[in-house]
């Protein structure tokens, strides 16, 4: 007998999807995907699966695999400076099993996987939690550390003053006691590469030399000589020359200036605590701003001479451009400010709203604010307008002017794509399923329609912008802003999902021994 | 259930109709030529013990006499006998197929599927048929995540299709050709396809997945059966009951991972035989 294709497929397809049987609710622990922690890199977008433990590539053509990392649970990812080589956490766990239960207790492994182009290239071993890498800028050395600031998945016993430095080359790890809560890491480098380390920790900074064959601990600097104080730091940089970290402390006023050649403390003080701090490399100075004065400072790296230029209203942020920085105030004010550091030059610009959010375009011709609505009443109408709307301006960096624009949706984020004769701005709004594309150099507009609203957007290293959604089962549109051309991936969140992670089964010592004979 | 077969078989013993239907031979009888008295009979006397015949002596040889016998009676052939039963049987089938891999958890909470579908049998020999059978069950479920407030939310569909072809061998006793008990061992081969969906209110959204494995099985059960007797009607009705074992191998789809089903099975189907 002859089965007719047809009639299969008609078996098969049952019934249309839009009536998928459901009897039941399931609800799962943890999802699919997470939309905003999208690691992108020149082989496209790495994105992790923390119901099935995996990792997944989606590469810009719409392809996507999976990354075999063995077994395990990926915790963390990060790219390196390179755009190519990627770091991931994988938490391995194996169940050890007693005469009752398969898996009484668990025997858990860490280890730092490096990436690159989908395929494992070296696996570290690591002791100890950790979920952050800090990378020299050449990429040839990382330190792994504990970030207190983000989930941290703690087990067993945690030692919270040590890190490791990974050699990115050769895959040796190397783990360092630094001091209690390491928060910060800074590299030393010049045209050979990075030399030395820098970790900021809660009361101590310790500099690493990482050219012995094992990297140690060359010099700490204690913050504070009395043991009930705490010096928590807020701002850590180092000059150009790699010769001094400028530390700024929460709730001091003190600047620590830590010269690492002659191993000495310096501690300059400021007008009050620093809300922000950058250090310039083009003018070899550093920018304060802080929150409850409105003044703008500029330390000069050769003296530590301090230029004190009054500002209008009080600012917390600051946004590096090459020789000058922009000043902003994200706790209301709506003043926005471009400082020429050569110079001290202040140019003021007063917003429609409070921006939330101000990102430099490439170029640093303009700069674009995401503001929130701020409310209230005015007897002007358009300013009644504008408090009623998120917005969207542009700041003109070569003039004074700024270019307001009410947004349907809350501004969730805005990424850039440049050409010759095109500065394109892609606005994402929240709810909101098309991206606003605004040309900056001629104020052409257009909507960018999208299968569903977006969650973030980022740019890849060769120009594309890719959106996420929040998909369940995963969605990521690529867009490249030369040609128009939108391509999306969907579904690759569904990798693995009938697979749940578990650790690995306890052994069967049964069937190993009679592997053994 | 044994107390109720053998109720049901012994109804059925003292129910069934002679396998022959009754002749009539005109042979007359003492009793027919005596005049029957309209008073209540008195009660028979007990009966005596037949005496011995004597032998009798070879005869010797002698004109044949003349027998007035009936012509003889030609008997209908009956339709089905205690040992002549239907060849064929067409059943519509109701059941349940255990999953007990924890993957199916993500079409609910129950291990298990519903299936319905049809079997045909065909007796090849006397007391074995082959059966040929197609079952079909799904279950799906609502997908839900933690959302950012903490709540739940729709995530996406889920669903899970299974077309159960089998082929195998039926094995049977009967009582009076009214209750079967048998056992039948299947092989199975079972389509099964998963179908994700990101947005059920949509038919044209891209995350509408879907992935299809074809896996082999096997099934081993025990069941009885019901007929109406046959000889009657040349079609009847059957109903059957079986429960068993069921082991499928591991399905793979694609990407979403692996399937693996298998453990009790229960059926029950309606049906004609002929």
């Amino acid at each position: 007998m002859r089965a007719n294709p047809l009639v299969l497929l008609g078996l098969l397809a049952g019934c249309g999807w839009n009536n998928l049987p459901d009897q039941d609710y399931v609800y799962l622990d943890v999802p699919l995907w997470d939309p905003v922690r999208a690691v992108p890199t020149a082989d496209g977008l790495y994105l992790q699966l923390p119901n099935s433990g995996g990792l997944t590539l989606v590469r810009g053509d719409g392809t996507t695999e999976a990354v075999d990392l063995g077994d395990g649970r990926v915790t963390e990812t990060s790219v390196a400076p390179d755009d190519a080589t990627v770091v991931a956490f994988v938490l391995r766990e194996q169940c050890i099993a007693d005469d009752e239960d398969d898996c009484a207790d668990i025997e858990r492994t860490r280890e730092l996987v490096v990436l690159d182009d989908g395929a494992v290239t070296t696996t570290l071993d690591v002791e100890g939690t950790f979920n952050d890498v800090a990378y020299s800028q050449g990429g040839e050395f990382g330190i792994a550390y504990l970030d207190l600031t983000r989930e941290v998945e703690l087990d067993g016993v945690t030692n919270l003053t040590s890190v490791v430095v990974l050699d990115l080359q050769s895959g040796d790890t190397t783990p360092v006691s630094v001091g209690f809560a390491a928060e910060q890491v800074l590299f030393v480098e010049d045209e050979t590469g990075a030399s030395k380390a820098v970790v900021v920790s809660a009361n101590a900074v310790a500099v690493l030399d990482l050219l012995q064959p094992e990297p140690i601990v060359e010099v700490t600097f204690p913050l504070t000589l009395d043991p009930d104080g705490r010096v928590v730091p807020v701002g850590v940089d180092l000059t150009p020359d790699g010769r001094y970290a400028l530390i700024s402390a929460q709730g001091s006023s003190d600047l620590y200036t830590l010269d690492l050649q002659s191993q000495s403390i310096n501690i300059v003080d400021l007008s009050a605590q620093p809300a922000d701090m950058a250090v310039n490399v083009a003018t070899d100075r550093t920018v304060l701003v802080y929150n409850n004065l409105p003044v703008v400072e500029i330390l000069d790296h050769e003296l530590f001479d301090v230029d004190r230029f009054e500002l209008d209203e009080p600012m917390d942020t600051i946004l590096q451009g090459e020789d000058f920085a922009v000043l902003f105030d994200q706790g209301g004010g709506k003043d926005v400010y471009r400082l020429d550091i050569a110079t001290g030059d202040l140019v003021e610009y007063v917003l429609e709203n409070p921006p939330l959010e101000v990102v430099m375009a490439p170029g640093e011709d303009f700069a674009v604010a995401l503001t929130r609505a701020e409310g209230g009443s005015s007897n002007d109408a358009a300013a009644n307008l504008y408090n009623k709307y998120p917005g969207l301006e542009i700041i003109d960096l070569r003039g004074k002017g700024t270019a307001p624009y009410i947004l349907e949706g809350a501004g969730l984020g805005v990424a850039f794509s440049r050409t010759d004769t095109r500065l394109d701005a892609l606005v994402l709004q929240e709810g909101i399923d098309y991206l606003y594309q605004l040309d900056l150099y001629t104020g052409e507009e257009a909507e960018l329609e999208l299968s569903a609203p977006p969650s973030d957007i980022g740019v890849m290293p060769d120009g594309t912008f890719y959106i996420t959604h929040p998909s369940a089962l995963g969605l990521v549109s690529f867009y490249d802003a030369g040609s128009g051309d939108i391509v999306e991936v969907a579904g690759f969140a569904a990798r693995g999902l009938l697979d749940a992670y578990e650790p690995t089964p306890a052994e069967d010592d049964d069937a190993d021994d009679k592997e053994a004979k | 259930m044994t107390p109720l077969l053998l109720t049901l078989s012994f109804a059925f013993a003292q129910d069934a109709p002679p396998a022959q239907p009754p002749v009539e031979v005109p042979v007359e009888t003492p009793a027919e030529a005596e005049e029957t008295p309209a008073e209540a009979p008195e009660p028979a006397p007990e009966p005596e013990p037949a005496p011995e015949p004597e032998p009798t002596p070879e005869p010797e040889a002698t004109p044949e006499p003349q027998v007035f016998a009936p012509p003889p009676t030609t008997l209908p052939e009956p339709e089905s006998g205690p040992d002549h039963v239907a060849k064929w049987s067409l059943s519509a089938e109701i059941g349940s197929s255990a999953y007990r891999d924890d993957s199916f958890d993500l079409f609910g909470s129950r291990d298990g599927i519903d299936t319905s579908g049809l079997r045909v049998g065909r007796r090849v020999v006397d007391r074995v048929e082959v059966q040929l059978g197609w079952l079909r069950g799904n279950r799906g479920a609502n997908v839900e995540v933690a959302n950012a407030s903490g709540g739940r939310e729709l995530a996406f569909q889920s669903a899970y299709y299974a077309h159960r072809f089998s082929l195998g061998a039926r094995g049977d006793i009967t009582f009076d050709d009214a209750l079967f008990a048998y056992v039948a061992a299947r092989g199975q081969l079972v389509l099964q396809q998963v179908r994700l969906d990101g947005d059920p209110d949509s038919t044209s959204n891209t995350d509408q997945l879907s992935e299809t494995a074809l896996a082999p099985g096997g099934e081993l059960v025990g069941g009885i059966e019901l007929r109406i007797p046959q000889g009657k009607m040349p079609i009847t009705a059957g109903w059957t009951l079986e429960m068993g074992a069921e082991t499928v191998a591991t399905a793979t789809f694609g990407e979403f991972g692996d399937l693996r089903s298998g453990g009790f099975v229960i059926h029950s189907g309606i049906g004609i035989r002929f």
